[in-house]
């Protein structure tokens, strides 16, 4: 062991131990953030690319009663129909994606044939495929020949108007609401409540009936007859509204704004933000007066902000010096040979990912160095780096007070903690509607 | 069902994100001087060209605060022509604030005139006929703090017609009209109630939503 680390170790008894325990655990964390940010966080990257409906499902139609076409968007039921399990249905080749506000598909009927029996609705896996959709549970479908909308049972519901030759029908999911949505030559007719059972998988689902009906189907490969780009946005604007109609506690935005500045050290700009509040309205000082510096970010500001300076101006050697001098039990100078020790077998328990531990060894090592910048870990030090290591110092210089309750206070002001819960709440909710529904992406919100 | 909290270990955050969040704040309540200041402090690009407007914004959110609306309307004008003519509701609002000031300052006839002349136009619009009346009412009472329309006198109603003004001003100029914070904040309370409404569980307690749960005790 080396002897300047046995002095600490003896001057400060159990103290430094846990301060080197929480150091470490610092570099820890802002090293993993580092490679969070620099690898597409989960939050921020594009979804999973859901394969959608693309044609029709030529392997479990109800093959006999219908013939599919060989470009497989379109069907017709050629024989004469006997009674009501020889329907010719056919379920799109894919379910329908559900990562996303809404779903949407379309028929042209082109010939009604004989009594024009035709459906469009969306069915699960399972489904008896000799039945019109809606005929059975777990099913949906509007029909064309009495306009109602069928959900499991064999009567159905008033829903629209009838539709025949020459009709644009379409059919859609809204996740956001929980609804099918159905329209008909561009207008839309109606929705209705998606039942909670039928939360599987949903496949886009079209039925024929009697003799020479004859459909066409469009993925979204041709333009639709219905706007519903337009419609998307109607949704989303309800969304929205519902939103906005939220009151918020009076100047708790203020209170956001202000500690981020003290987490983060811009002492300058806070000052500049007190006195300009100061002129505003009174609220505001009744907000300084209560405080809600449970774990006193005020610790150490000017030095924060000093340190926090230097380090963005590259200027690492009077960055070092000030903290040896202000907080020596950061600074492990000399430790270099432990800390690349404790980097092996320490970190390698939590990095599963190859090629990270030396970018880690990297890191612990650097704090380690008299002269950082021309040691061989000095490539940390550059210009893009030099935030996180701002971040790093300051969460470490937080961590001295005796004042801190717990960790998470030294990490992330309280607005970061919102952007992480508001994340974390909005993927929780999606995941309790059974992944339905668009992830949340701040940058609508911004 | 807790929130996974892996899941929220995480969840990274974008700097340049928050910072813009914060700049949303700062602009759109005129802090020009602390914009300044955390432009500086984080290297962060400048924003765009409305911070020229931010000092105008200043004095027409001061003047209407304190109650006085002839200037403030003198000045949004200036501004932004048209304005007021498009928002009828708002500048309803701002003329009822000079009428409160002389009411205030127990001027009454000028009042009156001032209202007759000014106000009851609007009265032609069925929606405008009962506020109207309220703010009549006024002058019926010696002291009119201790009516039972005292809020119309209050700090409170003024600084929402003044927070209003803003937001038009804002929106004329084609700039959003709400901070990011506030739509964040707003946002995270709905999905709470969601999570909380469908699953009748308690989500986990972060520092932030017992911030939020403080903040709003404190100020009651």
């Amino acid at each position: 062991m080396n002897s300047s680390n046995t002095n600490n170790g003896q001057s400060n008894n159990g103290k430094s131990s846990r301060l080197d325990g929480i150091n470490r655990d610092l570099g820890l964390y802002f090293l993993e953030l580092s490679r969070l940010r620099s690898s597409a966080a989960p939050t921020e990257m594009e979804e999973d690319e859901e394969e959608a409906p693309k044609e029709l499902n030529t392997i479990n139609s109800s093959g006999g009663f219908l013939v599919v076409a060989p470009d497989k968007l379109s069907v017709k039921y050629t024989t004469v129909n006997l009674h009501g399990h020889d329907v010719g249905v056919v379920q799109a080749n894919k379910p329908a994606p559900v990562k996303r506000l809404l779903y949407y598909f379309e028929i042209y009927v082109k010939d009604a044939g004989a009594k024009g029996q035709i459906a469009i609705g969306f069915t699960n896996e399972g489904f008896k495929m000799r039945r019109q959709p809606g005929w059975e549970v777990n099913s949906c479908g509007y029909h064309g020949d009495d306009g109602l909308l069928y959900r499991g049972q064999g009567k159905g519901d008033a829903f629209g108007p009838t539709y025949t030759t020459g009709d644009t029908v379409g059919g859609g999911i809204n996740y956001a609401s929980q609804e099918f949505f159905f329209t008909k030559n561009g207008v839309l007719v109606g929705t209705v409540c998606k039942e909670k059972e039928m939360k599987g998988r949903l496949f886009p689902t079209i039925a024929v009936h009697s003799q020479n009906e004859e459909v066409h189907v469009n993925f979204g490969q041709k333009k639709f007859a219905f706007d519903l780009k337009e419609y998307e946005a109607q949704e989303r604007l309800k969304r929205q509204m519902t939103i906005e109609k939220i009151s918020l506690p009076p100047n708790i935005s203020y209170g956001l704004v202000r500690s981020y500045l003290l987490h983060y050290g811009y002492e300058d700009t806070l000052n500049s933000f007190d006195l300009a509040s100061k002129s505003t309205i009174p609220p505001v000082y009744i907000a300084q007066e209560n405080g809600f510096d449970e774990q006193d970010i005020g610790y150490a500001l000017n030095q924060r902000k000093i340190l926090r300076q230097l380090i963005r101006n590259g200027e690492i050697d009077a960055a070092i010096s000030k903290l040896r001098d202000w907080y020596p039990q950061i600074v492990q100078v000399g430790a270099l040979e432990e800390a690349v020790k404790y980097g092996r077998i320490e970190l390698a328990k939590f990095f599963r990912l190859a090629g990270f531990d030396d970018l880690v060894q990297d890191c612990v090592a650097l704090l380690a160095y008299e002269h950082p910048q021309e040691s061989c870990v000095g490539y940390l030090l550059e210009e893009s780096q030099r935030d996180l290591v701002a971040d790093t110092v300051n969460a470490m210089i937080l961590s001295t007070n005796p004042n801190t309750q717990d960790m998470e206070g030294c990490l992330q002001s309280y607005l970061e903690r919102l952007l992480r819960q508001l994340t974390a709440c909005c993927l929780e909710r999606r995941s309790a509607n059974g992944e339905q529904g668009e992830a949340f992406l701040l940058r609508r919100v911004l | 069902m807790d929130v996974d909290p892996r899941l929220y270990e995480q969840i990274a955050v974008n700097d340049t994100d928050v910072h813009n969040i914060i700049m949303s704040y700062l602009v759109h309540n005129c802090f020009k001087e602390t914009v300044e200041s955390f432009i500086a402090c984080t290297g962060m690009k400048q924003p765009s060209d409305y911070l020229e407007d931010m000092e105008k914004r200043k004095r027409i959110y001061q003047f209407a605060l304190e109650g006085n609306a002839l200037k403030a309307i003198e000045l949004t004008e200036q501004l932004a022509t048209n304005l007021l003519e498009k928002n009828k509701d708002l500048h309803f609002d701002l003329l009822s604030l000079h009428f409160v000031e002389l009411v205030c300052s127990r001027k009454c006839t000028e009042a009156l005139e001032f209202a007759q002349m000014k106000l009851t136009p609007f009265g032609k619009e069925q929606k405008y006929v009962e506020k109207l009346e309220d703010f009549m009412a006024l002058l019926a009472y010696e002291e009119p703090e201790k009516s039972p329309m005292f809020h119309l006198l209050s700090l409170e109603y003024r600084q929402h017609v003044a927070e209003s003004l803003n937001r038009a001003i804002l929106a004329h100029g084609n700039h959003p009209t709400y901070t990011a914070m506030e739509r964040l904040i707003q946002q995270t309370t709905v999905v709470r109630q969601c999570l909380n409404q469908e699953h009748a569980k308690v989500i986990h307690q972060t520092f932030c939503h017992e911030y939020l749960v403080q903040r709003n005790s404190k100020l009651h």
